[in-house]
């Protein structure tokens, strides 16, 4: 998402609670004024925002499937707008009833709601978020008058660098000024982003649904088949022509099936990638570029392998000559041993470069 | 003269030249100040250059039984007061010479004495030493004592290992003789064959790794200049710029002016986050700031590797640029 010059203007927060034993809901509980937070605190807000949200985060671009009227894009619209603290709060207080309806298991755990309103990008676009924050105990060390430690136990913190225990949406506004709200172009030119980690671990956390779904009216975006294909394929010639031993490139191919089609996780990214299978920063940085520059995202992006399926169940090696090797791509490893070795001189004096291949199998059939 | 004569005399002038000798000495000491900038003399001298005053038996001893014809003994010894600079590498021999040789306060000329013994001693003079005679040029008075025109100090200027060698050379070990077997010879020449290899390899490391600063150097002086330029305020420069420069010595983009000049234009919030944090974070009133704003946006995975301070000062840089730090893996 695009949260540079990221700048928050009013906030609000309300408590938000679980479903009575008999699942009605529990009205949440409204603040009533804006909260003036100091330039640190504000500085910190922010840090966690960009940390989970920015480039290269965890977070995921959203499509806006729901925009009627009292819809979070909606609701949006009207925090931005607000022209007094007022009306923001009131604008506010709607989004936490919103998030009371959406929590309809007694397994949501209540929290609290944290919603503001500011600008991000340059040139600067209007925005809104909205956090779902647990509240959680810790111990917090304080200094007594005389000097010494001493340490009390808070049950109330909420919003602390223990990112598991928040989700935040985002939305940005169009980049025209006043921003669109009324129909039939609404909500085009919005952006919508999600952090949840219970969003795209390996398990299947259907509670993740109430936050991005009934609460933010967002949907996976269509295009994930065709997000995966290019992240393949992108990402195969990125290898393809790295200036790295052959052996290297051979292992990092490997890399690449494993990553899409034996990972657990629902969700690819390019910082993932990059974090688990290169070492080096600056091959990190350059992957980064690379992908940046094919238009790729370096959000997370839902991993659908429809469209790659053929090219993941093989992998082929191509020598001069018309000599090929194909196997499974996900038994490549186990079976084929691949050695770059220098060959026998020639006549001309030179040592040509060969290639040493190892199959761990008895030959089964030639013809 | 006689003997007694010329003890006589030396005892009546030995105030005078005292006083030239230590003019001599802390006239050269504030000439290299002067030229190094700064307060680092005491390590450009690796020896405390003082004074000294020839003894009265030595003074004797050389004027009448060395078998020299001093025609006119106690004007001739030139060496009555010397002083020694012992520095660290040949080129360090030779700012101190320049700045000998340039002084207005005296007339600077080799020594044609020790010209001389060199040749008639090889063992003991096989080195190669500045030996310069500084006379007045005119009368001074220093600290109330009359100095008169013409007073002589003897000014040797050497590296560490040659003055190494020369004392060496002139302990007790050796006899000054011209009666030196092969063998001495050989010796001594290959002693000092060495000492000038390895003077001549320091000046090679010295001049390597003067070399090897030179991209950052120019590095800092373009950032200093782009940080004026966008900044519009004087920066200050800190010596956590050096180290921050090194650590990331890698990752310095061909073209840093333009890559800078772009991001900034791209992205001019960025100039009033700068002056704005400036208050109260020191790193943003240095240059070094600006190249840690183009490493976030281009190469951010290699910035946080090779930072070496604290990664807190770096992370608001990110969040102004929307980049997430930690990916919470």
């Amino acid at each position: 998402m695009i949260l540079n010059n990221l700048t928050i203007r009013r906030i609000a927060a309300h408590e938000v609670f679980r479903r009575a034993e008999d699942r009605t809901l529990v009205p949440p509980r409204h603040g009533q004024e804006v909260i003036p937070l100091s330039a640190d605190a504000l500085a910190e807000l922010s840090d966690r925002i960009v940390s989970v949200l920015g480039k290269g985060s965890r977070s995921m671009e959203m499509k806006i499937a729901e925009h009627r009227d009292r819809s979070a894009v909606s609701i949006s619209g009207e925090l931005i707008r607000a022209g007094s603290d007022w009306e923001f709060i009131e604008a506010s207080k709607v989004a936490a009833d919103r998030l009371a309806d959406s929590q309809a298991s007694r397994g949501i755990p209540g929290g609290i709601l944290v919603v503001l309103s500011g600008t991000a990008g340059y040139p600067e676009r209007q925005m809104a978020a909205f956090i779902k924050a647990e509240v959680q105990s810790g111990f917090v060390k304080k200094l007594r008058g005389d000097g010494t430690l001493a340490v009390e136990f808070l049950t109330e913190l909420f919003l602390t660098p223990e990112s598991k225990l928040y989700k935040i949406g985002v939305f940005v506004a169009p980049a025209t000024t006043p921003p669109l709200l009324t129909p039939p172009t609404f909500p085009d030119g919005w952006e919508a982003g999600v952090y949840d980690v219970a969003m795209t671990a390996g398990n299947r956390a259907t509670a993740a649904q109430y936050f991005y779904e009934r609460f933010l009216g967002l949907a996976f975006p269509k295009n994930a088949a065709l997000l995966t294909k290019q992240f393949h394929d992108l990402t195969r010639a990125f290898i393809a022509d790295l200036g790295v031993a052959e052996e290297k490139k051979s292992d990092l191919h490997n890399a690449l099936v494993t990553y899409l089609k034996v990972g657990v996780n629902r969700a690819i990214q390019v910082g993932e990638f990059a974090d688990l299978y290169f070492d080096d920063s600056e091959l990190k940085d350059r992957f980064s570029h690379y992908m940046v520059e094919h238009d790729f995202p370096l959000e997370q992006v839902v991993k659908d392998t429809a469209d790659i399926q053929k090219s993941l169940r093989f992998r082929k090696v191509t020598f001069p000559h018309d000599v090929k090797l194909t196997a499974p791509a996900d038994s490549f490893n186990e079976l084929i041993r691949i050695e770059t070795i220098d060959g026998e001189r020639g006549a001309d004096g030179q040592v040509p470069v060969w290639t040493k291949i190892i199959v761990k199998e008895k030959i089964q059939h030639q013809s | 003269m006689s003997e007694s004569d010329l003890i006589r005399r030396w005892n009546e002038e030995q105030p005078q030249y005292r006083a030239w000798g230590s003019f001599v000495v802390s006239t050269m000491q504030g000439l290299i100040a002067r030229h190094l900038q700064d307060d680092a003399v005491e390590s450009f001298l690796r020896i405390p250059p003082k004074a000294r005053l020839k003894e009265s038996p030595s003074l004797v001893d050389k004027a009448f039984y060395r078998g020299k014809a001093y025609r006119n003994p106690y004007d001739d010894i030139t060496d009555k007061v010397g002083a020694r600079f012992v520095v660290l590498l040949n080129e360090d021999v030779r700012v101190v010479e320049e700045l000998l040789v340039n002084c207005a306060e005296w007339d600077a000329r080799k020594d044609k004495d020790y010209e001389e013994e060199r040749s008639r001693s090889p063992l003991l003079f096989t080195y190669q030493s500045l030996h310069y005679i500084v006379a007045a040029r005119h009368e001074v008075d220093i600290d109330g004592t009359r100095v008169e025109t013409g007073t002589p100090c003897e000014v040797q200027i050497r590296t560490l290992l040659q003055h190494a060698h020369s004392e060496l050379s002139h302990s007790r070990l050796y006899k000054p003789s011209s009666n030196a077997t092969p063998e001495m010879v050989r010796a001594s020449a290959k002693s000092m064959a060495l000492i000038e290899a390895a003077d001549d390899y320091f000046d090679l490391i010295s001049a390597k790794a003067r070399q090897n600063e030179i991209p950052l150097d120019e590095a800092k002086r373009l950032l200093a200049t782009l940080y004026i330029d966008q900044i519009g305020e004087e920066p200050q420069f800190q010596k956590s710029s050096s180290i921050i420069l090194d650590s990331l010595r890698s990752t310095l983009p061909e073209d840093l002016r333009e890559g800078i000049t772009l991001l900034l234009a791209a992205e001019s919030y960025i100039v009033d986050k700068i002056k704005s944090r400036a208050a109260e974070a020191a790193l943003y009133k240095q240059p070094v700031i600006l190249l840690l704003y183009w490493l976030a946006k281009h190469k951010p995975a290699s910035l946080k590797q090779l930072w070496p301070l604290d990664p807190n000062s770096i992370r608001p840089i990110y969040v102004d640029l929307g980049i997430a730090y930690d990916n919470d893996r």
